[in-house]
């Protein structure tokens, strides 16, 4: 080889390092940020939450020293959460609403899309959750939530807060 | 081996060769990665159109002015008034459905125009239908393009 030659392949190196650079560059222009879907699902909790919130179940109630008081039927899911916190605020264990909370639940699964989980939490604003509906014990760390607080139902004391979290599960 | 020569012209042809062939295998390198960019690119940016079709879809289903009280609240006699062609506007020239599903009743409302076919996007949300009572509800709008 000449020394044209070894200058030759100098240039050579060079010309292949710079074009290989910039084919990563070029390679990675493919990939644009992609969108984490945080808006997505928070819209999608906002709107779950609203909707189940609104919507009216039939036969809705709780029982109390053995005796089952029912709610009127145009009853929104909004309205009996916030007499369920109303009435447990107290610490009473007198009050049972296990099968309303198990209805409640049923409709919120049924209403989140397929792979989908849900929780729905309330209580006391500044107080620690009073019930949870969930088929899981706990959200993950990247659930996407919407709540909203409400005066208390006899107006006096600490507010009522409820809210309902949505997450992708991937055990589903 | 005596009768071996050393050729100048021979000699710096391949000092060229070495050269045009790390030339060529750059620059075929770069454009292919540049294509595969471009390709994948336009893939994505089609996906994400598709998905805004979608997305613009469903909005318009969950807030139209003729089947909704309010935001999500879809009137069970609106939408069985309701047709495919007033959404045909907002999902352009894509084929599209969308499904209300009362989850009460188990009833559904399809809206929908054009043959399926070709890749999807779906977008779906919570929502209600208000007949006799107020149910809940899932809206879920698919639009395919190529």
């Amino acid at each position: 080889m000449t020394e044209d030659g070894f200058e030759a392949l100098a240039d050579g190196t060079l010309l292949v390092t710079i074009l290989l650079v910039a084919s990563a560059v070029a390679g990675s222009l493919a990939h644009p940020a992609a969108d984490d879907g945080r808006s997505t699902a928070l819209r999608y909790a906002e709107d779950t939450r609203l909707a189940l919130f609104r919507a009216t179940i039939g036969g809705l109630g709780y029982s109390v020293g053995g005796q089952f008081v029912a709610v009127r039927n145009d009853t929104t899911v909004e309205s009996f959460l916030r007499l369920e916190v109303h009435l447990l605020r107290g610490g009473s264990r007198d009050f049972d609403f296990g099968a309303a909370n198990a209805r409640i639940a049923d409709t919120a699964a049924r209403m989140v899309r397929p792979g989908w989980r849900f929780s729905v939490t309330g209580g006391v604003v500044g107080g620690a959750d009073l019930f949870h509906l969930s088929a899981d014990a706990t959200a993950p760390a990247n659930f996407a939530a919407s709540g909203w607080t409400y005066p208390p139902l006899d107006g006096t004391g600490d507010g009522t807060r409820l809210s309902l979290a949505v997450w992708i599960s991937p055990h589903r | 081996m005596r009768d071996c020569v050393r050729d100048c012209r021979g000699v710096s042809g391949m000092d060229d060769l070495i050269l045009l062939t790390m030339a060529v295998l750059g620059f075929s390198l770069f454009f292919a990665a540049m294509a595969g960019a471009y390709v994948a690119r336009e893939g994505a940016d089609r996906g994400h159109r598709l998905q805004d079709s979608a997305d613009a879809l469903l909005a318009a289903v969950v807030d139209h002015p003729r089947w909704t009280a309010s935001h999500g609240l879809l009137l069970a006699g609106a939408l069985d008034r309701g047709s495919g062609a007033e959404l045909a506007s907002v999902a352009g020239p894509h084929p599209f459905r969308v499904v209300v599903w009362d989850l009460v009743t188990g009833r559904t409302w399809r809206f929908e125009a054009g043959p399926p076919g070709g890749d999807r996007r779906i977008a779906a949300t919570s929502a209600n239908v208000v007949g006799e009572q107020i149910d809940a509800a899932r809206v879920t709008a698919t639009v395919w393009g190529p």
